[in-house]
């Protein structure tokens, strides 16, 4: 370490206004806030939109084809649990070939997009729950008071 | 590298766990030590204090994924003094590339020591000016170094510089603030 150094680490320091750091704390949250009502307005929307292009498959998957298409798979699984011969194994595996066209042709591009918006709004709204304080204390310092809660509006 | 004292563990830990109380108060904690170190790179005071709210709100975004471990004050400074130079690039009055070839050949060892001259607070307001004006790479690692009194290491991890190229800094940040201070003095 030469002169210069020492010299460096003596420089005259200035500090910050008394409430620069109260007004950063205010405008991390109102941009946390602003975000956060962002993701809420966004995950309404698109969870909206999902359900609504998602809705033919929803009823579908309620409906009773979907269990009366998964009969030939039971059976088809229980008889090669039984033993059978290869057959039933072709067939079993047929089965699902034309069951999976069947889910293709009946649920339309749609309902995939439908269910990824729904995915994609429960995504931002699980995120946006996230961020909600652990605790809420006083705090005090700096020259200023304020509620924790009070960074929440 | 230095750990952070237990409480602001603590503090910081909380801060993880999205409690804002705890952020407020290493806010609070951090604004005065950041504020010298970005004030000593950036002249305007209102771009300074724009340049520490895009930082604490960079480290609030950060905070999930920031260990609890590392000392902040590097850390933050880091953020800061990426800020700084993307702003003075977008505003043109930086240009990296000249900075190297500025004391190309420039360094007079043989300058006489500057302590001798510099012994009283206006001599090292002259100082605090001289290094106001210089070129902003050299500015920066002279903030980090004194202010944030970052390592070499760290400060070469904050800037994406090699190690060598922070110590040449440095080095020439210092033979131009002897110079300067040299041509103050005979003035």
């Amino acid at each position: 370490m030469d002169e210069m150094d020492r010299l460096l680490e003596r420089l005259p320091e200035e500090g910050p206004s008394p409430e620069l750091a109260t007004t950063i704390i205010l405008a991390v949250h109102r941009r946390h806030r602003r975000r956060q009502i962002a993701r809420e307005i966004a995950a309404s929307f698109l969870g909206l939109l999902g359900l609504w292009l998602a809705w033919p498959g929803i009823s579908w998957l309620s409906s009773n084809e979907l269990f009366a298409s998964g009969t030939p798979w039971l059976l088809g699984g229980l008889n090669y649990v039984n033993g059978e011969s290869l057959d039933t194994l072709n067939r079993l595996w047929n089965t699902a070939f034309s069951a999976q066209t069947a889910i293709g042709s009946s649920i339309a591009l749609s309902v995939w997009l439908g269910a990824l918006l729904v995915c994609g709004a429960i995504f931002l709204a699980l995120d946006a729950r996230s961020w909600q304080p652990a605790r809420r204390p006083r705090v005090h310092g700096g020259g200023s008071t304020m509620l924790a809660s009070s960074l929440h509006g | 590298m230095n750990r952070p004292p237990s409480n602001e563990r603590d503090l910081l830990e909380l801060a993880r766990q999205h409690d804002e109380a705890a952020f407020a108060s290493l806010v609070e904690r951090y604004t005065p030590p950041l504020f010298r170190v970005v004030r000593r790179m950036v002249t305007d005071p209102m771009e300074v204090e724009s340049i520490l709210q895009e930082t604490f709100w960079r480290f609030w975004q950060a905070l999930p994924r920031y260990s609890s471990d590392r000392p902040l004050l590097p850390y933050l400074a880091t953020i800061a003094s990426n800020l700084a130079r993307d702003r003075y690039r977008r505003e043109r009055r930086l240009e990296d590339v000249s900075v190297e070839d500025i004391l190309e050949g420039h360094a007079d060892e043989s300058a006489p020591d500057p302590g001798q001259v510099l012994d009283d607070q206006q001599s090292l307001q002259r100082l605090a000016a001289a290094v106001r004006d210089l070129p902003f790479a050299y500015r920066a690692v002279v903030s980090l170094r004194y202010e944030a009194n970052m390592s070499y290491e760290e400060i070469a991890a904050a800037r994406s510089l090699p190690l060598n190229t922070v110590r040449t800094h440095l080095r020439r940040a210092k033979d131009l603030l002897r110079r300067r201070l040299e041509e103050a003095e005979d003035g």
